[in-house]
């Protein structure tokens, strides 16, 4: 009762104190909770699975399964492009939902092109790449540069609209050399492949602290049929729901909770080599549930930073909750006493 | 005399302001908005100076006075001469010293700066969220929903709830709170009009320093 | 996750010190001393025609921290200019096995920033002695016509000149008995790029994170070779269009190859064998073509551009021919798959059509006129409302397209349909009807009228319904009163994978508009069309076509000449286009020259009138004689050159600012029809210029409010200065102020006054100042000390003015202290922990919050909580008004912060404003519900009127 009642003074300094350690300590020792995906997320992940090969090619033994050899035997008709549109200080909450998703599109060998119009993003796009590829090459995958991806790189802003409708008859012509000053027709992404333009490359992924996915929308999406795809910070997220009911935004990955979202279902399906499906993400098999363990050492944590900084946010947001709701227990027994004094 | 000059300039320049509003014209968008702009650019330098003469003098006051804590001035004073130093000497590109302050000292510091709002939410949220009255209550039901709707622990919850607590938080961000915010939007958007046409036509002139 | 950035920082801190530890400790590694640049080559960029070098280089380990490798660029061995620079992130380093740098296209090459004078580049230790890099942080070669003079003929140059310059700073300047325009080299941008057979000389110099400069690489050549094109073109389709059994034309499709720099020469049709028509191209005077003789179609620059041509058969007696002044050939219509097409280059390269690479066009195609595209609407319209650089060229009704469609399964199954429509100015679209039906039956499921574009329908699926495809008919209404509904079909099927009714392409008058593609050709100031857009996708009915106003022109640099100081660039200039007569008239910019120029010309059009029989073509001949003889009077008037470039900069901005279009619809595969406008009556083509409007009627109803609102405020501001009593809503919030100030003096601690975020340009700041202004004065009343920190330096002044006049208000000057009203610094955060400290040491009895804040408020405001001080704030920034509620002890809510001044003064014309802005509100409340009523019964002229930004 007095504990109670002592809650309704409780120093702000204790306050604090749980906070630092609602936050620190899910950091130092992780656990598993539980995340559940969202539509705009899984909508997100479901086109860009259906891009894969793993889905798209002929079974060619008639097994009922797409394997490994069927699937680089096919030619690649579909590609996703992703637009880097932020700097460093919004990494914590971008940089867990670009890795995931050029994971998920390693894994399912959908091919994709990297490119930004800032000049502090070129380096970011470097190291998510990097951070992908070194992991998943130690289980001894080779992914080259220029066959499974493409990285355009940084091109100036002036640049940025004569690309974006350019890309609508031909990539190669529109951006003409990669990163390293390779010409884009001379890369076997491209030309090995069926991959040209909007058509093909069906999806711009962009992910900014900003509405500058609004600029695929009104131009590339309303000319060509682009599909759009955002990741944002968190605060940014309100604004985009009108374009996700329009339909204008086909997915996004909102915060660090979008990114946790999105490593989950690369963990569940993507490295288990399946498609996804609805069922069996209510109903997860063995293999998929192993993976979503995060305390095991089953998944890099390269990987799964966003579902450890996604622990973090929770217990914090369950401590305020707790706080508030122990407070206005104080509040009502106070008033209960004042009332019987009366 | 003191007072009409200022207020004779404000007002021409803010029937331009006007005129480049409703104008879409060559003549006013580019030959000479554009060019009337360039004026504008010369004012930051005095300001500039100003500000820096402002920031030495009050510090200045301080260390002579020896007032409270003086001691930081200096922290202060030696801040504004090293990096003006270092900036006019190594110049600001990537790799010079004023880029490692930046990067080493203002970083950090501001990003501790805005931690702290963490733990002010989290008492702010404590402190205020009672259920004093009805209105108050409902501010809190809706708080505890919208946060819920941000966690897995609200998602676990509402998979057992006919209806799902992820549409509610949305449903409150959407209507309710769409609906407050425009409402405010609209009396700021007036008060704004409002307070512009007030300096236009002369009526409010606080800003020329002081008096009706 | 800001804590973890903490975290992240201090791993870096740590990283750096172990890293100087570890290379201490192991001096025998790569140092930043040792360290040298391998494997360096400049090599020629294939299939550009020399006009660029691709530079590779293994990059250096990524412990040195390399931050930039910078380029330097000579003529020569011994002297190399900084030319450019690669930068990179010194945390992450770089992955590759090799860094590139790709020295092509116009880059800058010496401007006003470049520096006056040779500077060598003392940073950069050279390997030998007889080498020397010149430049500085930014740019490379100086403003010294005597150095730049060496670049001659080196590069190719281009010269950039602001458009007063242009006219203005020009002089006569002659080289080798040749007159050029010569402009100051301060005055000029220059370009320059890489020139094809010339050798350049290339050193890469890394610098550290610090900014250090490590050994530079060796001197490495290379030059750029003007490499021959493999192919004249990618791809050739070749189409027979029959109408019935009749042949009409043969058409001919090709791509040009991209980077292409030769142009296609002729197009030849075989009656032959492949190896046969093969041996024609191979064929010499020892070994001749033994074939049949092929038609032959000379190509001239225009039908190059479209890479389009249609060749008309012509029938006599039965039999079909294809025919010119060249050559003639009998089509035989049975056989027409085994005759062969080839496209040859003015290089001699050729392709043949069997070696198209998609396998399906690998001979002539047959197919019915019918297949062609139709357009129903060709014109061309100016953008109403903006400044005259834009006019659209539109060539099809407007369209509605479904994009999406997804299932909501919550209460009954839904389905939502998301559609986008695409309208312009000219005409757009008014509403649509959608009505669906399951595939095999007749009646429609579902009808509706869409009257309010929200890209969104939400329907119920019938009970029975089991992912059938459904059709989707759209009938479409437009603004025109002219325009007849007109229907569009989608099918909308079911895709297993992303468990979706998938939309399929729009079909009109039976065609898929995506099966055709539009290509649009403009000719300004030359009779020739060239490409303005090419390949804009079937389902966009119109192009918006941007003629800016000109700002810089640019010129072909001829030379730096430091004999006479000055960049030259060529005399000539055009002086207009005639559109009508398809005349351009290149004169000088000098008028002496332009008096021999223009006498030629006159004489040249005279006898081109002499020998015109059409009536019509001579009076437009005429004409444009008379206007040239007009000009000629003009010049023969002794005029000066700045007269005379003033002449023609008028007749310039005129002339070459006009657009004649055409319009190509194709399915890229030899199918196509173009497009014409109709002549004039003069039989002369139509010729567009964009107009520059003098009023935005889209902000018609913002003008309207504004001086409705205008007159509110004079009619309340008259009463309230008759006396009238004008009643106001009390706000707690400021009637507290004044208890709040009295609290402060009993305390006898100092008021805190916050005016925002924001600079003096934002009215919320305004409306701070206002409220400072009483604040203060009441302040100096009761001898309360008031401190001001502001964040805008333009504003500190300003605030110091009104504390110091509130002060001498109240009649205590003496107690007025300049250094209470400070700046603390722009930087946001800083500025907050500013403010909290003096919170904390002045321990500030009330805190007032005034004007815009963003993140920070929260910040502020629990600091002054801590302290224990009463706090007042007002703001308009809707997302911190939470915050402030929370913490503060009352809050001025949007526009009671504007209102706020005007309750504190109780001045007539202001409590006048207050009413007048009060009524106001009541006409938007009308406005909303009546235009809420009328739109939901499909009235929507209301919402029509409002614009929508």
């Amino acid at each position: 009762m007095n504990f109670i009642k002592n809650l309704q003074g409780l120093d702000r300094r204790y306050v604090f104190v749980f906070i630092a350690v609602a936050i620190i300590m899910p950091l130092i020792f992780p656990f598993n909770s539980l995340t559940y995906t969202t539509t705009p997320v899984e909508n997100l992940y479901q086109l860009i699975d259906s891009y894969s090969p793993y889905v798209r090619a002929d079974d060619l033994n008639g097994d009922g399964i797409i394997s490994e050899e069927e699937a680089i035997a096919f030619k690649q008709d579909r590609a996703i492009f992703m637009d880097f549109f932020h700097d460093a200080s919004t990494m914590p909450e971008l940089f867990p939902m670009e890795v995931a998703v050029m994971r998920h599109c390693i894994y399912r060998r959908v091919p994709f092109f990297t490119f930004t119009i800032m000049e502090v993003a070129a380096p970011i796009i470097e190291e998510a790449i990097s951070v992908v590829t070194d992991e998943i090459q130690k289980t001894g995958r080779v992914i080259e540069r220029g066959k499974d991806y493409i990285n355009i790189g940084y091109k100036p802003p002036a640049l940025y609209l004569p690309i974006l409708l350019g890309m609508g008859d031909d990539i190669a012509a529109a951006v003409e050399t990669d990163t390293d000053g390779n010409r884009i027709e001379n890369l076997p992404m491209y030309r090995d492949t069926a991959i040209r333009n909007y058509t093909q490359m069906n999806l711009v992924y962009e992910t900014s602290g900003s509405d500058q996915g609004l600029s695929w929308m009104i131009y590339a999406r309303s000319r060509f049929g682009v599909n759009v795809g955002v990741g944002l910070t968190a605060v940014m997220a309100a604004d985009q729901y009108p374009y996700l009911q329009s339909g204008q935004c086909v997915g996004m990955t909102a915060g660090l909770k979008g990114a946790a979202e999105y490593e989950n279902l690369v963990d569940m399906f993507a490295m288990n080599n399946l498609t996804f499906s609805k069922g069996q993400l209510d109903n997860p098999t063995e293999a998929m549930m192993a993976n979503l363990d995060i305390t095991s050492d089953t998944v890099p944590t390269k990987f799964k930073m966003a579902r450890l900084g996604m622990n973090a946010q929770s217990v914090a947001h369950i401590l305020i909750i707790v706080f508030i709701i122990l407070g206005n227990i104080g509040y009502f027994l106070e008033k209960k006493k004042q009332n019987k004094n009366l | 005399m003191k007072k009409n000059i200022p207020l004779a300039i404000v007002i021409i320049l803010g029937f331009i302001f006007v005129g480049w509003t409703f104008i879409p014209a060559k003549w006013m968008q580019d030959d000479f908005y554009t060019a009337f702009l360039e004026f504008t650019k010369t004012m930051s330098p005095f300001a500039v100076f100003l500000g820096i003469y402002s920031l030495v003098s009050m510090h200045y006051n301080r260390i002579r006075r020896k007032v409270p804590k003086w001691g930081y001035s200096y922290v202060t004073l030696t801040g504004l001469v090293v990096t003006a130093t270092l900036g006019f000497v190594y110049g600001t590109q990537a790799g010079t010293p004023v880029q490692w302050i930046f990067r080493n000292f203002m970083m950090p510091i501001s990003a501790t700066m805005f931690s702290l709002l963490a733990f002010y939410m989290a008492t702010a949220a404590y402190k205020s969220f009672r259920a004093r009255s009805i209105e108050a209550t409902v501010l809190l039901v809706a708080a505890i929903i919208i946060m819920l709707g941000q966690v897995p622990l609200g998602m676990a919850i509402s998979r057992s709830w006919p209806i799902n607590i992820l549409d509610i938080s949305q449903w409150i961000m959407d209507v309710p709170n769409l609906a407050s915010k425009r409402g405010i939007l609209l009396g700021v958007g007036l008060g704004s009009v409002a307070t512009s046409l007030k300096i236009l036509l002369g009526i409010e002139r606080t800003y020329l320093g002081g008096g009706d | 996750m800001h804590k973890n950035r903490n975290k992240s920082w201090l791993s870096v801190i740590l990283c750096l010190v172990a890293l100087n530890f570890s290379f201490s400790l192991f001096a025998e590694k790569i140092t930043v001393e040792n360290a040298k640049i391998e494997n360096f080559v400049v090599e020629d960029v294939p299939g550009d025609l020399g006009s660029g070098l691709l530079l590779k280089w293994k990059p250096l380990p990524n412990e040195l921290k390399i931050l930039e490798y910078r380029i330097y660029r000579g003529i020569t061995p011994d002297s190399l200019f900084y030319s450019g620079s690669v930068m990179l992130n010194p945390v992450v380093g770089f992955a590759g096995e090799e860094i590139s740098f790709l020295d092509s296209g116009f880059k800058p090459f010496v401007d006003k920033s470049s520096p006056g004078r040779l500077v060598v580049d003392s940073k950069v230790k050279p390997l030998d002695e007889k080498t020397f890099y010149f430049g500085t942080a930014n740019n490379g070669y100086p403003r010294d016509l005597e150095v730049l003079a060496q670049a001659n003929n080196k590069f190719s140059l281009i010269a950039q000149i602001e458009k007063g310059v242009y006219y203005s700073r020009y002089e006569e300047v002659t080289l080798d008995e040749q007159l050029f325009a010569g402009y100051p080299l301060g005055n000029v941008s220059v370009l320059a790029r890489v020139r094809s057979g010339v050798e350049y000389f290339y050193s890469v110099v890394p610098l550290n994170e610090t900014r250090k400069y490590l050994r530079p690489s060796e001197v490495v050549s290379g030059t750029p070779i003007s490499d021959p094109l493999q192919k004249p073109a990618r791809e050739l389709y070749s189409n027979l269009i029959v109408d019935g059994s009749t042949p009409i034309s043969l058409n001919f499709d090709w791509e040009n190859a991209t980077g292409s720099y030769s142009s296609q020469a002729a197009i030849y049709v075989f009656d032959d064998e492949l190896e046969v028509t093969k041996s024609y191209f191979e064929a010499t005077e020892e070994n001749p073509y033994q074939g049949k003789e092929p038609f032959i179609l000379s190509l001239d620059p225009q039908i190059n551009e479209y890479g389009k041509f249609s060749q008309p058969i012509i029938s006599e007696n039965g039999a079909y021919f294809l025919k010119n002044e060249d050559s003639q050939l009998m089509i035989d219509l049975e056989r027409i798959e085994d005759y062969q097409v080839v496209i040859q280059a003015d290089n001699g390269q050729t392709l043949f059509l069997k070696d198209t690479p998609n396998s399906r066009y690998q001979s002539i195609q047959t197919a019915s006129l019918t297949d062609l595209p139709q357009v129903p609407t060709f014109n061309v319209y100016d953008v109403p409302n903006d400044k005259g650089d834009t006019q659209i060229v539109v060539w099809e009704k407007p369209l509605v397209e479904i994009t999406k469609t997804s299932f909501h399964e919550k209460l009954g199954k839904f389905l939502i349909v998301n559609y986008d429509y695409y309208d312009y100015q000219a005409e757009t679209l008014k509403s649509f009807d959608l009505k669906l039906t399951l595939e095999g039956q007749e009646k429609p499921f579902y009808e509706t009228d869409e009257f309010y574009l929200d890209n969104v329908i939400k329907l119920a699926v019938p009970d029975d319904y089991d992912n059938n495809t459904i059709t989707a008919e759209i009938i479409i209404k437009t603004n025109n009163p002219d325009t007849e509904p007109y229907t569009l079909y989608q099918n909308l099927k079911f895709d297993k994978i992303l468990k979706a009714l998938i939309p399929s392409a729009i079909v009109k008058n039976n065609i898929a508009l995506n099966s055709f593609n539009y290509e649009v050709y403009a000719k300004e100031g030359s009779p020739q069309y060239v490409t303005v857009a090419g390949k804009v996708v079937g389902k966009m009915n119109n192009y918006s076509d941007v003629i800016s106003y000109e700002r810089f022109l640019y010129e072909s640099v001829i030379a730096f000449d430091p004999e006479s100081g000055k960049v030259l660039v060529p005399g000539d200039i055009q002086v207009w286009y005639d559109g009508k007569t398809e005349k351009s008239l290149n004169l000088s910019k000098f008028a002496s020259v332009s008096k021999e120029k223009i006498a030629t010309e006159i004489t040249t059009v005279e006898e081109e009138i002499a020998q015109i029989t059409d009536p019509k073509h001579k009076e437009r001949l005429e004409n444009y004689q008379s206007s040239l003889l007009a000009l000629q009077t003009e010049l023969n008037n002794n005029i000066s050159n700045r007269k005379w470039i003033g002449i023609v900069k008028n007749h310039r901005n005129n002339s070459l600012r006009q657009k004649s279009y055409k319009v190509f619809a194709s399915n890229n595969r030899g199918l196509f029809t173009s497009y014409e406008l109709p002549l004039n009556e003069d039989g002369s083509y139509q010729y567009f210029t964009p107009i520059s409007n003098q009023f935005d009627y889209d902000k018609l109803a913002g003008l309207l409010a504004s001086i409705i609102f205008a007159i509110l405020v004079a009619v309340y501001v008259n009463l309230a200065k008759k006396g009238v009593d004008l009643y106001i809503r009390p706000i707690a919030g400021i009637q507290e102020i004044d208890n709040a100030i009295g609290r402060a003096t009993e305390m006898g601690r100092p008021i805190l006054f916050v005016p925002g975020m924001s600079s003096i340009g934002v009215v919320a700041t305004l409306a701070a100042l206002s409220i400072l202004g009483k604040v203060a004065k009441k302040a100096a009343e009761y001898d309360t000390r008031i401190l001001v920190p502001t964040r805008d330096f333009i504003l500190m002044p300003i605030a110091q003015e009104i504390v110091k006049e509130a002060h001498i208000e109240a009649g205590r000057p003496d107690t007025f202290d300049k250094n209470s009203v400070f700046f603390i610094t722009t930087d946001q955060f800083a500025y907050v922990a500013g403010v909290n400290g003096i919170m904390i040491r002045e321990k500030t009895a009330t805190n007032f919050y005034m004007g815009s804040y963003f993140a920070e408020s929260l910040l502020m405001t629990e600091t002054g909580n801590i302290t224990g001080a009463i706090q007042i704030a007002g703001t308009d920034s809707v997302t911190q008004i939470p915050f402030f509620i929370t913490t503060c002890d009352y809050t001025l809510i949007g526009e009671e912060l504007y209102a706020a001044s005007a309750y504190m003064s109780k001045e007539p014309m202001i409590l006048g404003t207050l009413k007048a802005q009060d009524y106001f509100k009541f006409i938007i409340l009308f406005f909303i519900i009546v235009g809420t009523i009328l739109s939901t019964s499909k009235i929507t002229f209301l919402l029509d009127f409002f614009p929508e930004k």
